[in-house]
């Protein structure tokens, strides 16, 4: 019996902190102390979303935001991982590419804004370059050091067990760089909706970032709210799925296998 | 048949230095087929290196490697080697590691050995959730599997605890008389080299030092009279040595190494 209580305790634990913070801004919102002009009701947020569900509306801007990102991500993503891969393995292009990639990597993504702007205008390209832009290199940088610190104990045994350079990077470089990409993409994934919500209040027709841009025009406090909590959401699944990930690939690591 | 083909490895005046340091330095052994010779001696004394040479892993600086009257020149595909860390591959399972470099999947050989070894109930197990010795069972049987002529065996014992210890070289012995492969086994300890091998080298600054048979019968019993002098006469000769190779550094950390009192000896 006790050892179930506790687990059920420690299930319900973490969640009573936000939602005795949700309990207190609804009553003081609904008691008055709290002006609607500063932040709305936690009700009044649902209602928004509600509705804007209903129209639709919802559903097609996190669509396009959704779309945006993947994209995005997808490009720097590849870039990173080849690059990380090729620099980690051959010598030559390390000594060409290394250095010229960690130079790029200290210039803060979003600086490069307006430059972006005059070159891709202010349309769908520009968007998913700094998306592309800022994935890249936390995915570049954790491949290439996860190949780099492969034990080189099991690279000496798999050649004297006769593995060719095929098999010995299919069996043992990349599954002992796998949990150092894995923290690159997790890193990558929040660095994607940053720059996401940087990205889409340029300027843009749709979009999350837009909704918010939009409903700021109109006072619309709700709708505000209710775009930052969808970033929110997003980007807490995009960690779920990141988590998931680790587990599955990862559940010969101690450190990472699901308890029982 | 020729005294020369009775020979699985003839070293002729083998030499590796690593920049300018010598490691090994005119070495000449011969080792016949089937045979398990112990190799001891203090730490940097080129004991790891002769394994690796023998592996193939590093070529020589001067002189010849001989497998089998032929010249060792890429890595010994014949040759199977275990480490003192075992070196499983974590994100395998013990009879994936044990197939690992094989075409094909190999079930019925992988249960063989790791019956062998005495894991065969263990196959699905993750390496992280094995002990030390288990751990080198599953090295063990990863070796057997390839069914070398011949295992390298480098301090695959050194991270063991006494009692693992004592049941693994049994273990060893006993494969090792079934398959009859020739083995070579780099160790620190005298004793484990005594109870196990056909004769013990003792290498000291890259030279050998003392060639010892040890015509003991097998199983060993280690309160034999003949078994606790041999050791006694080979850690007299390791400790007696002056030491050259390594820098004493005793005097620095102001400590004073007591030599084994010679009345023990």
């Amino acid at each position: 019996m006790r050892p179930t209580i506790t687990k059920t305790l420690y299930e319900i634990l973490p969640w009573v902190v936000p939602f005795l913070l949700l309990f207190i801004w609804q009553l003081t919102s609904k008691m008055g102390i709290l002006s609607a002009q500063t932040l709305p009701a936690p009700s009044d947020v649902l209602i928004a979303a509600v509705e804007l569900t209903q129209s639709g509306e919802l559903f097609h801007h996190v669509w396009v935001s959704l779309g945006r990102a993947v994209n995005g991500f997808m490009i720097g993503g590849s870039i990173g991982f080849i690059l990380g891969i090729v620099n980690g393995l051959f010598r030559t292009s390390e000594m060409l590419i290394d250095t010229s990639v960690q130079m790029l990597r200290n210039i803060p993504h979003l600086a490069l804004i307006p430059l972006v702007i005059l070159w891709f205008g202010i349309g769908e390209e520009a968007k998913i370059f700094l998306v592309a832009l800022g994935v890249l290199f936390p995915i570049y940088i954790n491949t290439y050091h996860g190949i780099k610190s492969v034990d080189s104990g099991l690279i000496e045994m798999g050649k004297i067990y006769g593995l060719n350079k095929v098999s010995l990077f299919f069996n043992v470089i990349f599954p002992g760089a796998l949990s150092s990409i894995l923290v690159g993409i997790r890193f990558s994934l929040g660095m994607m909706w940053i720059t996401l919500i940087v990205a889409e209040t340029i300027s843009s027709t749709a979009g999350i970032g837009y909704m918010a841009m939009n409903a700021r025009e109109f006072m619309q406090m709700d709708v505000i709210i209710l775009s930052i909590l969808l970033y929110a959401f997003l980007g807490k699944l995009s960690d779920i799925i990141a988590r998931f990930l680790e587990q599955r690939w990862l559940k010969w690591h101690p450190s990472y296998a699901k308890q029982p | 048949m020729k005294e020369e083909e009775q020979f699985h490895i003839q070293l002729k005046s083998l030499k590796k230095s690593y920049n300018g340091t010598k490691v090994l330095d005119q070495l000449s052994l011969n080792i016949r087929k089937g045979e398990f010779v112990a190799i001891v001696g203090k730490s940097g004394c080129g004991k790891s290196t002769l394994l690796r040479l023998l592996s193939g892993l590093e070529k020589p600086s001067d002189g010849q490697i001989l497998i089998e009257q032929e010249q060792l020149m890429s890595i010994n595909r014949q040759s199977c080697m275990m480490f003192q860390d075992g070196r499983l591959l974590p994100w395998k399972r013990v009879l994936e590691n044990v197939e690992l470099g094989l075409k094909g999947s190999l079930r019925k050989e992988a249960m063989t050995v790791l019956k062998q070894v005495g894991l065969e109930h263990r196959i699905q197990e993750w390496p992280a959730k094995l002990s030390g010795g288990q751990k080198q069972r599953v090295a063990l049987a990863r070796a057997l599997i390839h069914k070398p002529s011949l295992l390298l065996l480098d301090e695959p014992l050194g991270a063991l605890d006494a009692f693992t210890r004592l049941e693994m070289q049994s273990l060893i012995e006993n494969i090792w008389q079934k398959h009859g492969f020739t083995a070579l086994l780099v160790t620190h300890d005298v004793e484990e080299a005594v109870a196990v091998a056909d004769r013990v080298i003792l290498l000291q600054d890259g030279t050998i030092a003392q060639d010892l048979a040890i015509p003991l019968p097998r199983p060993r019993q280690r309160d034999h009279a003949i078994f606790t002098s041999t050791v006694k006469q080979i850690l007299k000769q390791i400790l007696d040595e002056p030491n050259q190779s390594v820098p004493d550094k005793s005097e620095e950390i102001g400590y004073q190494l007591n030599p084994i009192p010679k009345a023990v000896l």
